[in-house]
């Protein structure tokens, strides 16, 4: 499998009246063809804003993208010019909102919603764009008859498949599904996530999942980032990381889902809250929260270690559990 | 939307009993008396005595009040104390001129009110931004006449481009003396259009929806005009409606610096000699058009908002008016 999309030492800030705000903090990570990679990390750790920095969606001010690169088929998305992007952007790689309740235009029509997308790339009319709107409609299981009534006429699941109808009309080459199931009922989740794997095999998508939903993750993606203080901690295949995971935020995470085959009278947490961003320790990032912070994390910023096979861990921990692994 | 339409109508009369209740007890309670002002003060007793018990000025004051609503439900607005002419046809006469007037500051207002309010907003603490803002505080802050003396002084008195008063015969003469009033009375409320316009759409920019059209790749003037503004438009209809329904009344300032031919301008005459029939003929007018412009306004909600529209179709005017106040 190739790369389809390379992120390299991404550094994004945001400048905020309480300071500048660390969100992405030299971020690597690849996506490759067909796959499905979970990203999964605490409200704050940058998953949304790698996902906005992807679609070009960052706010400047406030935000900004100091250093890094995206490749996209080997070329940059962030140094090429806006037209070009733009042509990329809901095409080639399209993005799957948060929040179904919010994210979709409250006066317009939702077919009107998806033919403005096809109509966008493709040129051809109104009527065409709208007949496969209609069509698209149908694929993520709503009836082509509901598709000149406005969003506050559909349930939040409903709404969830309107976005993603968006999202996949003119097929793009990647997904990025920002918690798509987050803002939805368990029983609804488990239909719409069904519905985006069934069309990410139809259509042969590479898929970036962001979730903090482990569950989900395990059910649906075959690699696996953490992402921790805007940086990914541990990277692996999605067995590795439920079987043989090794940062310990990583297994903090897990740690905190209850079990089921014991008797569990509180959760487990990790200890602390994230670290302020405007203001992150300068050596590991998880320093202020680990149980083995030496003095050594405090004061060196680790870097991934490749333990083998693909599995690449942000812990000084690992380079003694792997004698012959070089540093990547 | 029929019986929205018709609850309102009705709601018309008791707000017409109740304004020309409060006009009239108003001016029979100011001191100065109607006769002498039309007779002169050195008229003599019988023939002011005459000249009120033709006007019916000696009955009581709630005699009097009766016989005017009785006379108004026969569609007789009485005539002038002073002129001796029938009040509505002078009424009649100067409405299209008022109207007219309050449409071109209207047009100027909105087509200049807008697009910068836009604009403001999308550069938002940019130097554009803080020029339109102090010019808009400026253009609130002036009074009307004062700004109407000024244009006056460059463009009549200095400059001679354009005639300093009255209403001229011919198109295109009467357009140029049109230019003056016009930008008088629109330049405030172009201000306010613009920043209702700023506010509105520094809202809608933030929202979800908003990215979501983004992400579609399509063009940012598409984003803008398509999903932005379409969405900031019920407040920027609010006050421009408000604002219009004010013109229609007549504006007393402008009409009279500019010795406009209008309602304004007639209304004032008539408060200045207590001729009671002309005050009220134009205070109904005034009244009727400010309701006749709220409905129109109130209708125009449903067509911009389809959230609107259903509430209006399922329970009428009281949820209607819920939702609107939601709104706000």
């Amino acid at each position: 499998m190739s790369d389809i999309l390379k992120i390299e030492d991404l550094v994004i800030q945001y400048d905020t009246d309480s300071g500048c705000v660390h969100a992405l903090n030299g971020l690597s990570l690849t996506l490759r063809e067909g796959e499905t990679l979970g990203l999964v990390g605490e409200t704050g750790a940058g998953k949304t804003t790698l996902a906005r920095s992807i679609m070009g969606l960052i706010q400047c001010p406030p935000g900004k993208i100091v250093s890094g690169k995206i490749l996209y088929r080997g070329e940059d998305l962030l140094t090429m010019k806006e037209k070009h992007r733009q042509s990329i952007r809901g095409k080639e790689i399209s993005m799957i909102f948060q929040d179904p309740m919010t994210s979709l235009n409250p006066v317009t029509t939702v077919g009107d919603q998806i033919a403005e997308a096809v109509m966008a790339h493709e040129k051809i009319g109104k009527k065409q764009a709208w007949e496969k709107a209609l069509e698209m409609l149908e694929t993520v299981g709503i009836s082509r008859e509901r598709a000149s009534d406005y969003p506050h006429q559909f349930s939040g699941g409903m709404k969830q498949r309107v976005i993603i109808a968006i999202a996949l009309v003119l097929n793009p080459k990647i997904l990025l599904a920002d918690e798509p199931t987050t803002a939805l009922d368990v029983t609804i989740q488990v239909q719409v996530l069904d519905t985006i794997q069934a069309l990410r095999k139809k259509l042969d998508m590479s898929m970036i999942l962001i979730t903090h939903d482990l569950g989900i993750v395990a059910q649906t993606c075959e690699q696996v980032a953490i992402i921790y203080g805007g940086e990914v901690v541990e990277y692996a295949d999605v067995f590795t990381i439920f079987e043989n995971r090794m940062h310990p935020y990583t297994q903090g995470l897990f740690n905190s889902i209850p079990k089921l085959n014991e008797d569990v009278n509180r959760l487990v947490p990790i200890e602390g809250l994230m670290p302020d961003p405007t203001n992150l320790p300068t050596g590991c990032k998880f320093c202020t929260r680990c149980q083995h912070a030496t003095d050594r994390c405090r004061e060196e910023h680790p870097e991934m270690i490749d333990v083998g096979n693909g599995h690449l861990v942000r812990c000084f921990r690992a380079e003694n559990t792997n004698a012959g692994g070089e540093q990547k | 939307m029929f019986r929205l339409i018709l609850k309102r109508l009705l709601l018309l009369i008791p707000v017409l009993i109740g304004v020309t209740f409060l006009v009239f007890a108003i001016l029979s309670l100011a001191p100065g008396d109607p006769v002498l002002v039309v007779l002169g003060d050195n008229a003599t007793e019988e023939a002011a005595e005459a000249m009120r018990s033709e006007l019916g000025l000696d009955k009581p004051f709630l005699e009097r009040y009766v016989n005017y609503i009785w006379d108004l439900l026969h569609g007789d607005f009485g005539k002038s104390y002073k002129t001796k002419l029938s009040v509505s046809d002078q009424i009649l006469s100067r409405f299209p001129n008022t109207i007219l007037l309050a449409l071109s500051s209207m047009l100027i207002a909105l087509l200049f009110g807008i697009p910068l309010g836009i604009l403001s907003a999308k550069k938002q603490y940019t130097l554009l931004d803080n020029v339109a803002s102090v010019g808009g505080l400026i253009s609130v802050s002036m009074p009307n006449f004062w700004l109407g003396l000024l244009l006056v002084i460059l463009f009549a008195l200095k400059l001679r481009w354009l005639p300093s008063q009255g209403m001229s015969e011919g198109t295109g003469p009467m357009l140029k003396s049109l230019i003056l009033p016009a930008v008088t009375l629109g330049t405030g409320i172009m201000a306010t259009i613009m920043r209702m316009t700023r506010s509105s759409v520094l809202e809608t920019m933030r929202q979800d929806y908003v990215s979501t059209a983004r992400a579609k790749g399509i063009s940012e003037s598409q984003v803008t005009t398509g999903h932005m503004l379409k969405n900031a438009l019920i407040p920027i209809i609010t006050s421009a409606g408000l604002q219009f329904g004010h013109l229609l009344g007549g504006s007393m300032l402008t009409e009279t610096v500019f010795s406009w031919p209008g309602v304004g301008r007639y209304m004032l005459d008539a408060i200045k000699t207590k001729d009671t029939p002309a005050v009220l003929g134009s205070v109904i007018l005034m009244s009727v058009s400010f309701s006749v412009v709220n409905l129109l306004v109130d209708i125009l909600y449903a067509f911009v908002d389809p959230r609107i529209k259903s509430q209006y179709k399922k329970h009428g005017k009281k949820s209607a008016l819920r939702a609107k106040k939601q709104e706000a």
